[in-house]
């Protein structure tokens, strides 16, 4: 399509007409709603971003479940590489994980052996902060595992000797406190026992009027658990 | 555009700068009276900002613009009860509008002419010529802007360019 023919007569009049613009105030007026509108716009978006990041640090900082991982973990104190009675002991924050993380795997063998075998991989950075942690409660957990899932055990027992990594982990969890040794555990058999059922035990020492036996457990704990808080009953 | 409605607020500033005055003259040389033109002038503004989230790039930023002040004009003239397609010039001739004092005090009877004629054309024939002279749309885009035909467009072009040069000539 072919523009009209332009009139260069009546354009240049019309622009001799003028060329006026909108008063200053009407200027700022406009400019002045034009930020306001991208103002409006920025705050829901920068409320939303707030509160994204804060539910992503809350969850962050709730208490983690116990999971597969940590589970993963309990076997190797029984059946690595070297005997149970010389197994190394895992560590106070497995302690605090271990009822809730045992109970699952008592009520479902088979699951715990499905996590142990799926995550297996994992947790190798887990191990040094591990070893300077003690171990009593994951002995307990792990005999439980033992006790209540046979076929877990067994399954994780044949994955543990399959992966040379994790009897590397094994060798690092041993700088924890030592097992008894043979002759140890022949002089002291309740030093095989949780560090609860062994105090426990020397109280029945105490009570049977094993005065002497119940002192020299308490002493071999003692070397055992430097560490460990003894009743008062048991120290008088 | 775009720029501003990504959050570039400066963006928004350097387009106003640019089309401010061909705007502002093409809605007060459209209506009646200073004060009226400034309010929409404003609304049309207001318009744009709120429907930048809206803006796609289909055409110039001018045609866009412009195709908001054409509904605004549209809206207004529609409550006023007249057709912008085709109305009629007043009954009474109407007084030049939307010019600088200098052009008026200069005496100049070719232009005071020129802005009554301006002034006289039916609607959509000034709105027409506005938007060629103010916005420099050609009549394609004054069609798009419109929603007229392009022969409507250019029909009224003609005719407004007649009357205006009829106006300039009447010596």
């Amino acid at each position: 399509m072919t523009e009209p023919d332009r009139d260069d007569k009546v354009t240049r009049a019309y622009r001799a007409l003028g060329g006026e613009g909108p008063p200053r105030a009407l200027d700022d007026a406009i400019l002045a709603a034009s930020r306001r509108q991208q103002h409006r716009w920025r705050v829901p978006l920068s409320i939303a971003a707030v509160l994204v990041l804060a539910v992503g640090v809350t969850l962050r900082m709730l208490p983690q479940r116990p999971d597969a991982e940590t589970v993963a973990l309990a076997p190797q104190v029984i059946h690595g590489p070297q005997p149970a009675a010389e197994q190394a002991a895992p560590a106070g924050r497995f302690a605090q994980d271990a009822p809730s993380a045992a109970a699952p795997v008592a009520e479902a063998p088979s699951v715990a052996a499905r996590s142990v075998a799926g995550t297996r991989a994992k947790p190798a950075e887990r191990g040094p902060q591990l070893a300077n942690e003690s171990a009593p409660a994951a002995l307990e957990m792990a005999r439980r595992v033992e006790a209540s899932a046979p076929a877990a055990a067994g399954a994780i027992a044949g994955s543990a000797q399959r992966d040379g990594a994790e009897e590397g982990r094994a060798r690092t969890l041993a700088s924890a406190p030592p097992a008894p040794g043979a002759a140890t555990a022949a002089k002291f058999p309740e030093a095989t026992l949780p560090p609860e059922a062994w105090l426990k035990r020397i109280a029945e020492l105490r009570k049977e009027g094993r005065e002497r036996e119940a002192q020299e457990s308490l002493a071999e704990f003692r070397k055992r658990y430097p560490d460990y808080k003894i009743p008062e009953a048991l120290l008088r | 555009m775009l720029a501003y409605r990504h959050g570039d607020a400066g963006a928004f500033e350097a387009l106003y700068a640019r089309h401010k005055g061909p705007l502002y003259r093409f809605v007060l040389r459209a209506v009646k009276g200073r004060a009226l033109a400034e309010e929409l002038y404003q609304e049309i503004w207001m318009r744009v900002i709120e429907a930048r989230g809206r803006y796609t790039v289909r055409a110039k930023f001018t045609t866009w613009l412009f195709t908001i002040a054409h509904h605004r004009l549209a809206d207004h003239w529609r409550k006023r009860g007249l057709k912008l397609v085709e109305a009629l010039e007043a009954d009474d001739p109407p007084a030049p509008r939307g010019f600088e004092p200098e052009a008026r005090a200069e005496g100049r009877q070719e232009l005071q002419r020129l802005a009554a004629a301006l002034a006289a054309l039916p609607e959509a024939q000034r709105e027409t010529f506005l938007l060629h002279e103010e916005a420099g749309m050609t009549v394609g885009e004054i069609a798009a802007a419109t929603g007229a035909t392009e022969e409507a467009a250019k029909s009224r072009l003609r005719y407004a360019l007649a009357k205006l040069r009829e106006a300039l000539d009447d010596d």
